[in-house]
Parts: C-alpha cells; sequence; structure tokens
C-alpha cells in the first residue's frame, strides 16, 4: 500500500484499519497468546479440565430446562432428593430414607446439613416449595406433574399424588427434579436460567453463552468431593472441529467424535475412545393404521440386519438390539431374546404369503439427530429392496421430523427414546400406551399391562417380568417397532486423560478422572 | 448527499416491514412447532397448550405480527423461547463477535483482492496474472466449511500456531477470518483485474504515459481510482454473501456470532430469535449498501447528479 499516492483509497483504507480496530475492542478482543488453551496440569486432586461439547447449555433452571445438553450441567450444579445406581435402583440423595405409605402416598426424609451456594439451609420448606414448582413447571411437569400436593413436617416431606405412580422415586432422580435454593426462587425465577443456586458439586463461576461455562467445584459439598476442581466447558458443535481441538491438547475430553475418526483414535496413542451404554434404544417404527398387515411388518423386521448396521455404518459405536426394545442395563434378561432374527429367504416367503408385491412406504428420518441416521436410512432402505419393499426416505431436519411422527404423516419412522429416569415403563407408558401423545404408531394393544406398571413397585421381578411380556408383544407379536440399536455415550480422551466415564442418559462421571503431565 | 441518506434511511421502515412479515409467514409455514420442540418427548397436551397461550402462539398471526411490529419499535423484540433472555441482550451479545469477524475478512479481502487484481492487471500475461487467474478460481471454488476445517487441521493441529477454536484473542481471529475472506477476495480480485485492464487502455492513460509520468503514478493514481468504482459495489454486495457465509465459519470455529445464534435459533424454532436476528442482518445490510453508494458518489462526480 505504500505506493499508493492517490488521496481516497489511502482514507478508505485507514477508515476500515480503524472501523476494525474499534469493533475489535468494541467485543473485548485482547492481543496476545491462547491463553486458555487447557495445558495438561500434574495429575493431583486439583485438577482442571476442559471438555468439548457438541452443543451448549440453554437454561440452568432445573424443572424449565430446554435441551438435553442442560442435563449434563444441572446435574452437576443440583442435587435431587433420589439417586440412581447403574442398574436404576433409587438411592438416597437429598433424601436419605423414604417409605411408600399407600399407592398414593409417599414420606421422604430430607438429608440435614446441606447448604446451598447461596449460604441457605436445605429444609423440608424448600423441598416443599421445589416440588410443588416443579409439578407445574414447563419441563418438571412432564415428571413430576402427578404430584397433587406436599406437605413438610419437621424434617419430613408427605408427597400426594393423584394417581398410583410407582415410578415417582425414578423421576424423582431426574436433572429436572433438582433442589434450587429457596431464596433463589423467590428473588427471581427468571434468572435462574443463567444463575444457578443449587447443592451440587460444583457452581458456575461463569457462563458467556455459545462459547464457555466454567464451574469449580463446590468446597462446602455434603457429599464426596469430586477430583475435578475447575471445569470448563466449551461448545464445538462442529464435529471435525472439536476432534481437531483434542489432536492439538486444546480440550481434553470431547463429545461425539466424528464416527469415522475411530480408526484413528484407536491408532492413536495418545487419545481413547469411551462408549459406554446410554439408556436410548433407537428403532424402527410402523405408524399401525398404515401399515396394518403384521406379516408385511414381520417381514420388514426379518430384512433387517442390526449387526451389520452397527458394525459397518456406525463403525461399533452402538449396541446391536438383539435382546429387546429395553436396554438390558436396565431389566434382567428374559428367558429367550426378544428379537426377530435377520433371515431374507424366511421375509421374502412372508411377503408372498401375505400378497405382498410392490410395497412402497415412506420412512421419515431426521437428520444429524441420532448417530449417522441419513446412513443408516440408506442401509436400511437397501436391506427392505432385497423383499421386494422400496422405502421412501424422508429426510427431514430435527424439528420438522418429530412434528411428522406426533401428526402420524408417515408409515414408518426413525426414533430413539432416551431413558433418562433409568425406567422403561415410563417410555411404555409414553410411546405405546393408546391416546398417549407420543404414540406414533397408533398402538392400542397392551394398555391393561402398561396401566399395570404403574402399581407394581419398580426392580420388582413381577415388573420385570411384566415389561418382558409387554416388549415381547411390541417386538415379536405385533411387530409395532423393529429395535435396532442401544445408542452409546460417545466420547474421547486426550493425553493423559483416565477415567473420564458417562453414567446413563448422557450425564458425566468425574469421579475418577485423572489428568496428568504429558 | 444528505437529503440521499436520509431517503435511504427512510426506505429501510418500509423495507424492514415487509422484511419482518416476510419471516413470520415463512416461520409459520416451516413444519415443526416450537412448542413441542421446546417441552420434549415427555409433554402433556395440557403442558403444551398451557405453553402455547404463554407464548401468545394460539393466537390467530395477524394479530402477532401486529403485536411485533409494537413492542419492536419500542425496542423490544422478546424473549427467546430457548434460553429465557432477551432477543435484543443475544443480539447485543452476538453481534459484535460476528461484526469484527465479517469486517476483519472483509478488509483481508479487499487489500489482499484489490493488490492481487492491480498486479495481475499491470504483468497482464505475465506469471503473476496466471498464477492469479488460476488461484481466483480455486478460492471462489472453495467450500468455505472446506477450507475452515482445512485451515484447522493445519495450523491448529499440525503446526499448533492458531487455536482451533473459540474467540477471545486476536489469535482466535486469524484463521476464521482467513477462510471467511476467500470468496469475496477472489471475486475483488478478478473484478478488480478486469476493471484495471479496461482503464489502463483508456486514452487519458495514455496521455499520461505520454506526458512523461512515471507508471506508479499513472497506475496508482489515474488509473487505480477510476478502476475501483466498480469494485465498491461488489465489495457492499459481498458484505451480504459474507453474512451468509459467518454462518457456517461461525459454527466450524466455534465462535459465539450472530450466524451460529441464528442456526441454533432455527433448529429450535426459537421464533423471536431468528426475527430478531434477521431485522438486524437486514439493517446492516442495507446499511452497509448506503454507505458504499454514497462513497460511490463522493469518489465519482459523474454519480454526485443522479
Amino acid at each position: 500500500m505504500n505506493h499508493i499516492k492517490g488521496a481516497w483509497p489511502r482514507r478508505g483504507a485507514v477508515a476500515l484499519a480503524l472501523l476494525t480496530s474499534l469493533t475489535l475492542t468494541g467485543c473485548g478482543l485482547s492481543a496476545g497468546g491462547d491463553s486458555e488453551a487447557a495445558a495438561p496440569v500434574a495429575e493431583s486432586k486439583d485438577v482442571s479440565l476442559r471438555i468439548g461439547t457438541s452443543a451448549d447449555a440453554q437454561s440452568l433452571d432445573p424443572p424449565n430446562f430446554s435441551l438435553t445438553a442442560d442435563f449434563t450441567r444441572l446435574d452437576l450444579l443440583y442435587d435431587q432428593l433420589i439417586t440412581l445406581a447403574p442398574d436404576g435402583t433409587p438411592e438416597p440423595g437429598l433424601a436419605t430414607s423414604w417409605k411408600q405409605d399407600s399407592d398414593t402416598e409417599w414420606t421422604f426424609e430430607i438429608r440435614q446439613g446441606v447448604k446451598f451456594s447461596d449460604g441457605t439451609d436445605l429444609t423440608a420448606e424448600v423441598v416443599k416449595t421445589n416440588l410443588e414448582r416443579a409439578s407445574k413447571a414447563k419441563q418438571g411437569s412432564g415428571y413430576l406433574g402427578v404430584i397433587e400436593s406436599v406437605e413438610a413436617t419437621g424434617n419430613q416431606v408427605k408427597v400426594r399424588l393423584s394417581k398410583p405412580f410407582s415410578g415417582l422415586l425414578n423421576n424423582l432422580s431426574v436433572p429436572v427434579a433438582g433442589i434450587v435454593s429457596a431464596k433463589a426462587i423467590a428473588e427471581g425465577e427468571k434468572d435462574l436460567s443463567s444463575r444457578p443456586v443449587g447443592t451440587g458439586p460444583y457452581v458456575l463461576k461463569t457462563w458467556n453463552p455459545d462459547e464457555l461455562m466454567v464451574l469449580e467445584r463446590n468446597e462446602n459439598y455434603w457429599g464426596e468431593k469430586p477430583p475435578v476442581k475447575t471445569l470448563e466447558i466449551v461448545p464445538i458443535p462442529e464435529a471435525s472441529t472439536r476432534y481437531a481441538a483434542l489432536q492439538s491438547g486444546d480440550v481434553h475430553v470431547i463429545e461425539n467424535p466424528p464416527p469415522s475418526e475411530l480408526a484413528s483414535i484407536r491408532a492413536s496413542e495418545d487419545l481413547t475412545e469411551v462408549i459406554e451404554v446410554k439408556a436410548q434404544p433407537v428403532f424402527l417404527g410402523f405408524e399401525l393404521k398404515q401399515v396394518p398387515d403384521v406379516k408385511v411388518r414381520r417381514a420388514i423386521a426379518m430384512a433387517i440386519d442390526k449387526e451389520a448396521i452397527v458394525s459397518t455404518v456406525l463403525e461399533g459405536v452402538g449396541e446391536p438390539a438383539t435382546k429387546g426394545l429395553i436396554p438390558p442395563a436396565l431389566i434382567s434378561p428374559s428367558d429367550e431374546p426378544i428379537t426377530i432374527p435377520h433371515d431374507v429367504e424366511g421375509a421374502k416367503r412372508l411377503m408372498a404369503e401375505a400378497g405382498a408385491k410392490n410395497v412402497t412406504l415412506d420412512l421419515v428420518v431426521p437428520t444429524d439427530y441420532y448417530l449417522k441416521d441419513k446412513e443408516v436410512a440408506e442401509v436400511l432402505k437397501e436391506q427392505l429392496k432385497e423383499i421386494g419393499v422400496t422405502a421412501n426416505l424422508k429426510m427431514q431436519e430435527s424439528g420438522t421430523w418429530f412434528t411428522s411422527l406426533l401428526e402420524h404423516k408417515t408409515q414408518m419412522y426413525w426414533l430413539g427414546w432416551g431413558m433418562t429416569a433409568g425406567d422403561p415403563a415410563d417410555m411404555l407408558t409414553r410411546v405405546f400406551r393408546s391416546g398417549a401423545v407420543n404414540n406414533m404408531s397408533g398402538y392400542a394393544g397392551s394398555d391393561e399391562d402398561i396401566d399395570r406398571l404403574a402399581l407394581l413397585p419398580v426392580k420388582t421381578k413381577e415388573r420385570e417380568d411384566l415389561m418382558n411380556k409387554i416388549q415381547r408383544r411390541l417386538v415379536m407379536d405385533d411387530v409395532v417397532v423393529v429395535p435396532v440399536y442401544h445408542s452409546t455415550n460417545f466420547y474421547a480422551t486426550g493425553a493423559g486423560v483416565e477415567g473420564f466415564h458417562t453414567r446413563r442418559s448422557t450425564l458425566w462421571d468425574l469421579s475418577k478422572i485423572t489428568v496428568r503431565q504429558k | 448527499m444528505l437529503s440521499y441518506a436520509g431517503r435511504r434511511i427512510l426506505q429501510l421502515i418500509p423495507l424492514l416491514l415487509i422484511i419482518s412479515f416476510v419471516v413470520f409467514v415463512a416461520l409459520e409455514m416451516t413444519p415443526g412447532d416450537p412448542v413441542t420442540l421446546l417441552l420434549g418427548q415427555n409433554a402433556s397436551p395440557e403442558a403444551v397448550a398451557d405453553l402455547r397461550a404463554k407464548l401468545g402462539l394460539d393466537r390467530p398471526l395477524v394479530v402477532q405480527y401486529l403485536s411485533f411490529v409494537a413492542n419492536a419499535v419500542q425496542g423490544d423484540l422478546g424473549i427467546s423461547y430457548r434460553s429465557g433472555r432477551e432477543v435484543v441482550a443475544e443480539l447485543a451479545r452476538t453481534a459484535g463477535v460476528s461484526a469484527t469477524l465479517a469486517t476483519t475478512g472483509m478488509l483481508i479481502a479487499v487489500l489482499v483482492g484489490v493488490g492481487v487484481g492491480i498486479l495481475a492487471a499491470v504483468k497482464q500475461y505475465s506469471i503473476i496474472d496466471t498464477v492469479t487467474r488460476v488461484g481466483v478460481l480455486t478460492l471462489v471454488s472453495l467450500p468455505v466449511f472446506w477450507l475452515a476445517i482445512l485451515l484447522i487441521i493445519g495450523f491448529s493441529v499440525k503446526w499448533p500456531i492458531f487455536p482451533a477454536f473459540g474467540w477471545g484473542t486476536y489469535l482466535h481471529l486469524v484463521l476464521p477470518a482467513i477462510a471467511l475472506s476467500t470468496y469475496p477476495l477472489a471475486v475483488i480480485a478478478r473484478l478488480t483485474r478486469s476493471s484495471m485492464l479496461e482503464v489502463l487502455g483508456g486514452d487519458y492513460i495514455r496521455t499520461a504515459r505520454a506526458a512523461g509520468l512515471p507508471e506508479r503514478t499513472v497506475v496508482m493514481k489515474y488509473a487505480l481510482k477510476n478502476a475501483l468504482v466498480p469494485v465498491m459495489t461488489v465489495i457492499g454486495l459481498q458484505f451480504g454473501a459474507l453474512i451468509g457465509g459467518a454462518v457456517l465459519t461461525e459454527t466450524v470455529f466455534g465462535i459465539p456470532g450472530m450466524g451460529r445464534l441464528m442456526v441454533t435459533a432455527i433448529e429450535g424454532r426459537d421464533y423471536p430469535v431468528v426475527r430478531g436476528a434477521v431485522l438486524l442482518g437486514t439493517v446492516v445490510f442495507v446499511v452497509i449498501n448506503l454507505l458504499v453508494d454514497v462513497l460511490y458518489k463522493w469518489v465519482d462526480p459523474r454519480q454526485r447528479g443522479v
């Protein structure tokens, strides 16, 4: 530019440069190095950890959460009355004990000596305020709407339900049921979405949406304190960038690496994959009115090679659903596997028997919602083609897809169902009970059994047998759905990071993590 | 000049009304219900109806639109369905970031693009010219997200010079700004070259040369000033493309800007945020083009009477 002699171009350039420098200062950019990069720290009890996630949280108010991404953060900031053991058994949380007084009445003993991050004490009154609020809240009502009234006396909370519901304890363990400081609620519910006040193992230090969330260990935590002192959560929406950030050491752990990189993660000395059970079956469902012939549905089920889909398309990131619709981790195994085995010749015979020729069915699939959903759909299409069924793939953006399903606008659908509360009865009630909003199939063949689940105590043989009976009917007799795989939590950790685990339904287990110097 | 600018600003009002209405109708016609998406799989039908009423989505579209306009003129663009934060605050948080990114990208595009264009024109048919023409074609054909990932792999993983993602320091700005600048850079370089070639063939240039003026003065003072007039128009238009490119760049580099805000909002059918972002985008685009037009008149005396 030195050679430019004319007056205005130089002025233009100066103006542009000035504008840039103004905007730079305006939005708080500072000169200098990448001070935020996560250098591995020496192994100690006080490690700091940087996790790259695919989405940022939206709301940190438990009963008014917005996305499943909020769950992981809520889980760290709040406690619930109940916690769940890995197999779904309820264990004490902020409630030290409980008893069921009748089908619709429960009494909880509240833990003493627990403080919220604003210094107030946890009391039975606070729990009452929370349960009443959650039962009417935007999201809370979906889990706790069954609560009719709450009474606090001394150290006890008595909960009355509007109808019998044995899954109450499970629903009280979900992050949506996190107990919030009553003082903070009184001061303004609107602020809770960005200024959480809980009793959890962490407190929020800073949060710049879509950029960085910093959590600090709650040094007054009543339970066992986690080894990670400072937890930085950085949302990086693009999977390839997340992976690059892990490789370059900018982050220690990433959520959902690109599955195509699994081989290179395995080949790398520094990186480790973490693939762990998540309670979410992903299945092909039929709209029963539009696909009324059970023989055709069974033939389609026989045509689907679940193992091939998991091993080739998903590259092993998932578990073929060869034992049933309900994730095996959540139920004692039934005597025989609940599945329709892959049998193309048998499927062809069945199609001939049904007199079904030139069958064309719509299959609505979301894009980028479940792991490699587009590729899975393409393979399903090829597998169905072998038995003479043409699947007309309708790839829809996730918002459109879910509405299509709710409005029964398709013959076949692709859907996964997360079981956050660890109680499969919840899915059976919401997806397969007639009249339920989410009964995308329009199924009505198991109502009586499903209703009985609400009366039987959780984790009893009687209840599990009944659930197995229902899922056998759904999968094998009536062929309402074809469970294809159980999705897994998929993470990768970088050099020197060990012991990162997940808990069911996408929560993090940071209790055993170590981060060591390179 | 002032009355011209005033007139243009006034024209913005009906334009914004039209755009906001189009956005309203488009969102209404897009499949996917914000309430269902917001409440997720566990919602009861009562909760859905309740929230729909709370958000005012049960009212007729025209009523919703009029109340939106009434609030918007008072500077209230509503509250995000998703985060519960004010849309104005969300835009304030992200617009500065996007502006920084877009301005830096444009600065690189203009400085390099014009420079390369001049050089290629002055040295027509030389190796520089050939390299420029091939380079320009390559840059125009590169998808932004692909180039972005390539830059990250190269300069964050292989040679860890710049951070792979995020925002906060000048170093964070380098890779995204480069990725964003390539397309406008190529367009500007190509146009500068052809425009310079045209001007350099003019009679007055021959006269200037015949008068014995140094070649540098001829090129930089006489030719460039005229050659840049069409380039300026393109710069204004390219800002529009840059806003589009910013959506991809911000997503790939994990930058908390307006493009990313908008993508998340569209996915979640967060209507107030989508509307707010589109309106702000429109204002920015119109204002930038207005600035270019004003500049244009200032530079080119022939335009002043128009």
